[in-house]
């Protein structure tokens, strides 16, 4: 968070609670939706909703889109590598499809919900002012942030484990590249 | 206990079939159907499903429900989210199994929402264990495996591909009961313009071939002449792809190189990218070349059967315990031998077509 708020100014809203993989994205995305309702000043018929798509940490697959039902929003993109505002205030949005390519929509505006891939932008400049400024809110906000128990909601975990795959790897030292591209060719062509 | 079970299915982009991990989601329907005793339906989605309903015709559905017209043709959540919510509140079914393609993983989670249900996506197994139903699924984007079972229901179960036997049979003439569903204009103001893709000789990502690529940063390193040589590695590696047919898969180091303006390799984009932050695609075969990350032979291989590494450091560290053989040697050379013998193979293959002709 500290990285962000050099970046860019914001408003932080926190709850605290469970960010871990197994909770349950039905619960998440309640007490999400809810928190954003609670926001003041938030016009909703203006809304963009921005998460990460698949993140590394949690890859439920389906808590943007359960926020974005809870708030009404049925203008949702997943896997969204691009933005584009158009003149007339309608946006162009790419999102990632089979095959490495990109299905092209144009949404007439907000309010609109987006999981975001990667994107080809860069990461926003250090700005000390920035950061200055957005400490004077940040750690009050921390500081009020209401614990909430996340429920299990009806999902139970029988079992989790890193998988265990253990190959036997055969090692080959001594073949000339000649010999391990023959190799390879008549593995590829079995 | 699962009475009824629905496998929700959309055409396939060209309209003529269901998307081929359809099948295996049917495949696994099927199996459960039996062990539980259950009433399976079919559901589809598209503008016109006569002929991808005739090829699940004979799989033994008792009713193929499905919501049709120019409106489903694309994949649009707020189309999506009410044909698949009408066609399951039409099934009643207790368990909605369904591919995970991109236009089924943007609205599924909708779907469950608006039915009071749940849904799980990253499953790769699901069985009925004296009579309850088990999900395996991915946590932390195939770091962990799970086996979860859930209270609510309906339960939405999106499978991943490649992880379950297709049905197949014979096609036939589906009796298709129609949903009407009319959409309300807040439902149109996204409107599809098209796909975008790679020109088809830049089109590196193939889901369907037999063989993944993956290159690492190894790739745009100095050499031992002390110097990289991106320009030979781009033409090595595009035709190797030319001749193989193999999909391109890319470690996070090399792809980020793009945005770093450091030397790249030109037609590396993050969509290559394999491993936890990437993706982790399904092949038969793996050939791993100059990486040494943990992620491309860890997570990005997860799903890849068989698996050979290429790497100049005998104790890659990843390569050990991950792939089936790992060859100490220059990928560089080899690739430039590979070529030449794929490039001889093929030529023959085409003499002797010709000389059978
Ligand atoms: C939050 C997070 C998420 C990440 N997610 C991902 C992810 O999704 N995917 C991913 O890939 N990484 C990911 N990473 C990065 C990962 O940890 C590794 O840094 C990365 O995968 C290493 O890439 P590499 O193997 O291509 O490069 P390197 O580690 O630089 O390895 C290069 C290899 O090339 C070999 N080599 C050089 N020249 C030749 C030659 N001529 N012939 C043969 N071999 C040669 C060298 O011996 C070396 O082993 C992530 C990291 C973080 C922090």
């Amino acid at each position: 968070m500290m990285t962000i708020a050099q970046r860019v100014s914001f408003e932080l809203v926190p709850v605290d609670a469970s960010a871990s993989g197994f909770a349950d994205a039905h619960s998440t995305a309640a007490l999400l939706a809810e928190t954003i309702q609670g926001i003041a000043g938030v016009d909703r018929s203006r809304l963009l909703v921005f998460g990460g798509w698949e993140s590394a940490s949690r890859g439920a697959g389906a808590t943007m889109q359960l926020v974005g039902e809870r708030l009404g929003i049925l203008d949702q993109f997943q896997g969204v590598d691009q933005l584009s505002v158009q003149g007339d205030g309608s946006f162009e949005v790419l999102e990632r499809i089979e095959a490495g390519r990109h299905q092209v929509s144009v949404c007439a505006g907000p309010p609109a919900l987006f999981g975001w891939a990667t994107g080809n932008l860069p990461e926003a400049r250090n700005n000390p002012q920035v950061g200055m400024a957005n400490m004077r809110t940040v750690m009050p906000a921390l500081q009020k942030a209401k614990s909430v128990p996340l429920p299990s909601g009806g999902l139970h975990f029988l079992s989790a484990s890193p998988p265990k795959q253990q190959r036997q790897t055969r090692v080959v030292k001594d073949l000339s590249a000649e010999q391990v591209a023959q190799e390879i060719a008549g593995w590829i062509g079995k | 206990m699962s009475g009824s079970i629905l496998c929700l299915a959309h055409v396939s982009e060209a309209g003529d079939a269901l998307p081929k991990a359809s099948y295996e989601v049917l495949g696994t329907a099927l199996k459960l159907t039996k062990q539980l005793n259950a009433k399976l339906t079919i559901g589809l989605i598209g503008a016109d499903v006569t002929a991808a309903s005739g090829t699940v015709a004979n799989a033994g559905a008792e009713r193929i429900l499905a919501v049709t017209g120019p409106d489903f043709a694309t994949a649009h959540y707020a189309s999506d989210v009410a044909a698949a919510e009408a066609i399951c509140r039409s099934a009643g079914a207790e368990l909605v199994l369904a591919p995970a393609t991109s236009r089924f993983m943007r609205v599924l989670a909708g779907v469950a929402h608006r039915l009071n249900g749940c849904v799980d996506t990253h499953v790769t197994a699901l069985e009925a264990v004296n009579g309850e139903l088990q999900a395996m699924r991915w946590h932390y984007r195939q770091r962990i495996e799970a086996v979860i079972r859930r209270d609510t229901r309906p339960w939405i179960v999106l499978l991943e591909s490649g992880c379950n036997a297709p049905w197949t049979g014979a096609i036939g003439a589906a009796k298709v009961e129609e949903i009407a569903v009319t959409l309300p204009e807040a439902a149109k103001r996204t409107v599809v313009t098209g796909v975008r893709a790679p020109k088809s000789d830049a089109q590196t990502i193939r889901p369907d071939a037999d063989l993944l690529f993956v290159a690492g940063a190894g790739w745009t390193k100095k050499q031992a002449d002390g110097k990289p040589h991106i320009d030979q590695a781009e033409t090595l590696i595009l035709d190797f792809l030319r001749a193989s047919g193999a999909s391109l898969g890319g470690s996070k180091s090399l792809v980020d190189q793009t945005g770093e303006s450091q030397a790249v390799l030109g037609f590396m984009t993050h969509l290559n990218q394999v491993g936890q932050t990437g993706s982790t695609p399904r092949h038969p075969k793996g050939l791993s070349t100059c990486c040494h990350g943990e992620e491309p032979h860890v997570v990005g291989w997860r799903f890849i059967n068989e698996r050979r590494a290429v790497n100049l450091d005998p104790n890659c560290g990843w390569a050990r315990g991950k792939a089936d053989v790992l060859y100490v040697a220059d990928a560089f050379e080899v690739l430039a031998k590979l070529n030449a013998l794929l490039a001889q193979r093929s030529q023959t293959n085409f003499e002797a077509v010709a000389q059978g002709a």
